[in-house]
């Protein structure tokens, strides 16, 4: 069963490979030919030469056959290096598009297929393509290691069945012991896994975290993080003492192993000269022979190991690639028709027990703004999440026009939405290329004298061309938080969607700002359906709607003059922020 | 000269034990090389010699008695060089962390000092002796062929001396190559991992899907590996020349080497055996010179790492106890009664080019409540940040009860405040532990704190109770904190060191309004009798405050009660309005 998977990944990867980089199977082949070619000219030319020199041959003939073997030699090591330079090629190649592969599948899934750890533990697996190349390189080992011991074996059984016999003792008692090593150290790798996670913990802690820093000095509590340290130390140092006994008391049953095998060849071998069987060429041929197959076999029993363990970045990525994209049926709704409809939706994420949303009904009419507003926790970015088509709801459904969220295409669909996240994020790319996305630019100076950022493109060097950030140009600058919230709604608002969705998009910001970007905002976003999510209720009295949610249900709803005359839990709220500002004006 | 003399003064100092073990282990090493060489040639000239069968193998068990045994001491040597490094490099690495946090928080800050510190993290002599020790294992391998063929054959090894000495330039050719790719690629490679996180990360998934990204993001990786492709392929066809001339180089070696000692056979100047001794020796000879060439390059580069480490040691000498430097011995201070004055003070951090603090008047009397407010940027935190002595006013002074600051031990300090940062840090230990740490545990106090920051509720909830782990970075059943508890437990924290003066910092900044409320509700009796400074942008968060100071442009425009500030109609007036506006026009209407 386990035998059968590890086949038919092999049988994936290299499908896969026959499918995106074809010319590397075609140097991957002569390579593997060559190298055991190499492995078997080096065992017998040799012995060529001492016979003839044994025999007594004329010089001129052994010069001939010197000739032959340093010409072939120069053959196939210049093959060899050709072939291995356009294999470092295609293979670069390969597992870039392997990681651009897994990339493209990554974007088109729902949000919801990537949260949890096991999805981010899977993606770091495949994302190191670099696995996935080592994997199909101990494979080529493998395969001309196999090829050698096979044309050695070919020499070795030459000779007698005692030989033979005598030499798969030895040899197989050197592989059962290789294979040994191997599984305790592959037991071994997880002890360790742990250790290291504390240790990276620690190192990011003390040298890559200011905020830590200062809570270490302030609090005086050095001490009592170096005791963490100190703890994470001692338990890797018992590991390793432990594995440096283990590994040498492993290497010196191996020394002792080898030095057996070498006594049983050589007395076999002398025997035979003595007997006259053989000659000393022979002698040397069939001891380079068989020393040669156990090199070989030892490297392919751990090559096996370790190809067992890249095999999971290979089965890791073949899983990533069965993840499935939701099918739909692409109805879309009619042009200028936004109407936005909650039909009895309860949602709960998945793999957890209580609902986040329960039963909500709403419409929201195209062209309206609606406020969400409630306390940290109430279920209002969830909200959010289940229109931008992140998550299913549970139950009920959702319509845009009509027609079911889940339905319509997904071109479609994201030209319908654009919106504003309170965890936004800004590319490490241009200005120009962080609002347009790879559209076409239209005028951008406007738009960015609209959301209040012209000072600072002006400001700039590079003015709209200039990076953010260091990640991809290292000459990037830092935007202020206040500064990224604008380049973020420029974002959305340059989308020129018809519904607009904005969470949270003041907490950056000081009131001053906070001022300016409402009343900037509420001119950008004139006749397009708006949903504006906030705690601080200051924004909600420019809204058509506002709709109060508390632990996952809508429990008040209407204008603000409406809600403030319920005099329900919206004016206690509203009274409890506003309290501060009514003392003295 | 002078700096290997540094480079092994410092190795010494630091393990004798494993400086002496690798020189030893390579040794062996380098003698199991050799002994490999002659073993062949040893058991040939026992078979041909005509001696008898027994003879013969008893030469034979000899031969490989003598080899394992060298294998096994090797082994030895070994180990006990493994566990000599190990432990150096663990006592060391121990003492950079221990170094970091001592430091003056400033030079966490440093982008110099950090480089500096991230490359000689690896620096130390320990951290490259290994290739001390491999270089003198080819040396003496590549001494001892060399001595086998001055017997028998000089001419061949000026041969073999100038052939090698081509390979080793075309080695160099190559690795300089090497090198120059390897850092134009990081450019590249670090665009490429950075659009792959884009593509991946579920921080930008959000981003990605709503802003319709994909197929750009993804062009944009086409592009950028289509460039790298490019000068990749450049590079190998270089290398595949290089690669055909040093296969050139070695046939002609071995074809040379081939002729020239089956001639000697064939005239009767060597035996059988000398002849296989001898080709077996010229491999070797080969390998061994080439990766002496490489150590060689490796034990450069060592030296020059040394140097940054010097740097580093330089630096770590000076700024580890700037901290205490001004401290006089034991300040007596009454805590209950210490204003914190600030006496014209003015501050520009490190390479900045104007001041951030400009000439601060201000006195914080004991047991008063100061709300601090202003826009972003306008230094609200930095004065926070000098308070806690993270860094030194560059004019002026700040006073505790009359004492300049800098001149208490700073150990004392510290327990004067209690602390809770705009960027606070939770630990991924327990909760207990990130509010307690090894303090003395006061189950009261603690369990008071809890209850007054709001956290109790979803304590109670947690299996584990106060033994959760925050975070599942070191324990799969961990929680994650929201922003808003995360707040609650940062200020828990603070309350519990139970210290005569309370920094807040944007407290509230992700509590929602009844939370908020709540808050200070509990605040104005929680401090009470305790100096406190409370940070904010929004005004409605001062409430509590005795007194309100408005900071613009690092300076202090405005100070009073609000009712004071209101009557000026000045800054803090127009901030109060811009905000209050959203809440007025229904003001009336409702009260």
């Amino acid at each position: 069963m386990k035998k059968s998977g590890k086949w038919s990944e092999t049988r994936s990867v290299l499908r896969l490979l026959w499918t995106c980089e074809p010319r590397y199977l075609l140097t991957f082949i002569p390579q593997v030919l060559l190298s055991s070619l190499f492995d078997v000219l080096l065992v017998y030319f040799p012995k060529l030469f001492i016979e003839q020199l044994e025999s007594g041959k004329a010089y001129s003939d052994i010069a001939l056959a010197i000739g032959l073997y340093i010409a072939v030699t120069f053959a196939i090591r210049t093959l060899g290096a050709w072939l291995g330079s356009k294999n470092a090629l295609y293979m670069e190649r390969f597992s870039r598009s392997i990681q651009m592969q897994a990339g493209k599948i990554t974007m088109a899934l729902p949000l919801s297929d990537m949260e949890g750890a096991k999805f981010s533990d899977k993606l770091a697996m495949a994302n190191n393509a670099t696995g996935i190349a080592d994997a199909l390189d101990i494979l080529r080992r493998i395969f001309s290691n196999a090829l050698t011991i096979l044309s050695l074996s070919v020499i070795v059984t030459r000779l007698d069945a005692v030989f033979i016999l005598t030499v798969s003792a030895v040899l197989g008692l050197k592989v059962w012991f290789v294979w040994l090593t191997y599984r305790y150290r592959e037991k071994r790798r997880k002890a360790y896994a742990a250790n290291n996670r504390k240790g990276n913990y620690l190192d990011g802690m003390a040298y890559f975290n200011p905020g830590a820093a200062k809570e270490i000095r302030i609090n005086k509590i050095e001490p009592w993080f170096m005791s963490k340290v100190t703890d994470f130390r001692e338990e890797m140092l018992g590991l390793q003492y432990g594995d440096f006994g283990r590994n040498t008391l492993f290497e010196c049953i191996s020394a002792v192993i080898m030095a057996v095998q070498s006594f049983v060849i050589l007395y076999v071998l002398s025997g035979k000269v003595f007997a006259g069987t053989i000659g000393i060429a022979d002698f040397t041929m069939f001891f380079s022979a068989v020393t040669k197959l156990s090199v070989a076999l030892s490297a392919i029993v751990s090559d096996i190991g370790e190809y067992n363990r890249k095999r999971l970045y290979v089965s890791d990525f073949l899983s990533l690639r069965k993840q499935e994209t939701p099918t739909r049926t692409k109805d879309t709704p009619a042009p200028g028709q936004t109407d936005i409809v909650f039909e009895n939706v309860s949602f709960r994420y998945p793999n957890t027990e209580t609902f986040v949303l329960k039963n909500i009904n709403i419409r929201i009419p195209t062209g309206e703004t609606l406020s969400v507003v409630g306390k940290n926790g109430a279920g209002k970015s969830t909200f959010i999440k289940l229109i931008c088509r992140f998550y299913r709801p549970t139950e009920g459904r959702i319509t845009v026009g009509g027609v079911d969220i889940h339905e319509i295409g997904d071109a479609e669909y994201n030209a319908l939405i654009s919106a504003v996240f309170q965890d936004y994020q800004n590319f490490s790319l241009t200005l120009r290329e962080n609002v347009l996305l790879g559209k076409q630019e239209e005028d951008l100076a406007g738009l960015m004298e609209d959301v209040g950022l012209s000072d600072l493109v002006s400001r700039l060097p590079n003015g709209m061309d200039t990076y953010l950030l260091r990640r991809f140009d290292s000459d990037g600058v830092e935007l202020s938080g206040g500064e990224g919230q604008k380049l973020a709604i420029a974002r959305a608002v340059y989308k020129n969607a018809p519904i607009l969705i904005l969470d949270e998009p003041t907490a950056a910001l000081d009131p001053k700002a906070e001022s300016e970007i409402y009343e900037r905002y509420f001119n950008i976003a004139k006749n397009k359906t708006t949903i504006f999510i906030s705690h601080r209720l200051a924004s909600t009295t420019f809204t058509d709607k506002i709709a109060l949610f508390d632990n996952g249900e809508i429990l008040e709803y209407g204008t603000h003059e409406e809600l403030m005359r319920q005099n329900a839990m919206y004016a206690t709220l509203f009274r409890i922020q506003s309290s501060a500002y009514q003392v003295n004006s | 000269m002078k700096k290997l003399g540094y480079y092994f003064r410092r190795a010494w100092e630091t393990s004798r034990a494993y400086l002496f073990t690798t020189v030893l282990r390579n040794l062996f090493a380098a003698l199991i090389s050799l002994l490999d060489v002659a073993g062949i040639g040893i058991v040939v000239d026992a078979l041909m010699s005509g001696k008898p069968y027994r003879d013969v193998i008893f030469v034979i068990l000899i031969y490989l008695a003598a080899n394992l045994a060298i294998v096994l001491i090797g082994q030895i040597l070994s180990l006990c060089e493994s566990r000599a490094a190990r432990k150096a490099s663990n006592v060391l690495q121990y003492g950079y962390m221990q170094d970091c946090l001592d430091v003056d928080y400033h030079y966490v800050q440093d982008r110099e000092i950090l480089n500096l510190k991230r490359n000689s993290m690896k620096a130390h002599p320990v951290f490259s002796l290994d290739a001390f020790g491999r270089g003198i294992q080819s040396l003496v391998a590549m001494l001892g062929v060399a001595s086998v063929f001055v017997f028998f054959s000089p001419w061949f090894l000026l041969i073999l001396l100038a052939t090698s000495a081509l390979l080793i330039a075309l080695n160099i050719f190559t690795q300089s190559c090497d090198y120059k790719f390897s850092i134009e690629r990081t450019d590249d490679d670090r665009k490429l991992q950075y659009l792959y996180e884009v593509m991946t990360k579920y921080q930008f998934a959000k981003e990605v899907r709503i802003g319709d990204a994909d197929a750009y993001i993804e062009s944009k990786y086409e592009s950028v590996f289509a460039t790298f492709f490019g000068k990749l392929k450049g590079l190998l066809r270089k290398k595949y020349w290089v690669n055909v001339l040093s296969v050139v180089l070695s046939c002609l070696q071995s074809a040379v080497m081939y002729l020239y000692f089956t001639r000697q056979v064939t005239i009767g100047e060597i035996r059988l055996s000398e002849y296989v001794v001898l080709v077996a020796s010229t491999a070797l000879f080969t390998t061994s010179i080439l990766s002496l060439f490489r150590e060689m390059g490796h034990i450069r580069n060592a030296l020059k790492a040394a140097d940054l480490y010097r740097a580093y040691e330089e630096l770590t000498k000076n700024n580890r106890t700037q901290k205490d430097s001004n401290a006089l011995p034991s300040q007596d201070i009454d805590i209950r009664t210490a204003d914190l004055v600030f006496d014209d003070v003015s501050f520009r951090y490190p390479g900045a080019s104007s001041d951030t603090i400009k000439h601060i008047n201000l006195t914080i009397s004991a047991g008063q409540k100061v709300g601090i407010v202003g826009l972003n940027g306008s230094g609200k935190t930095t004065l926070i940040k000098l308070i806690l002595r993270l860094y030194q006013p560059s004019a002026g002074k700040i006073t505790l009860g009359g004492i300049d600051i800098s001149e208490i031990p700073y150990c004392d300090y510290a327990d004067y405040l209690g602390v809770m940062l705009q960027d606070f840090s939770l630990f991924a230990y327990s909760i207990r532990e990130n509010i307690v740490f090894d303090r003395e545990p006061d189950e009261k106090r603690l369990r008071t704190c809890i209850e007054e920051s709001g956290l109790s509720e979803k304590i109670a909830s947690l299996p584990c109770g106060m033994e959760t782990s925050v975070y599942r970075e070191l324990d799969d059943n961990g929680i994650e904190f929201s922003g808003g508890e995360g707040q609650k437990l940062a200020m828990a924290r603070a309350l519990y060191k139970n210290a005569g003066i309370l920094l807040l910092d944007e407290p509230t900044s992700a509590l929602d309004a009844i939370a908020e409320q709540a808050l200070f509700s509990r605040l104005a009796e929680l401090a009470h009798g305790k100096t406190t400074v409370f940070i904010t942008h929004r005004i409605s968060s001062t409430v509590f405050c005795d007194r309100i100071a408005v900071v613009e442009g690092g300076e202090i425009v405005e100070v009073g009660t609000h009712s004071e500030l209101m009557e000026k109609h000045g800054c803090y007036e127009t901030l109060f309005r811009a905000q209050a506006k959203y809440y007025q026009k229904e003001g009336d209407a409702v009260l």
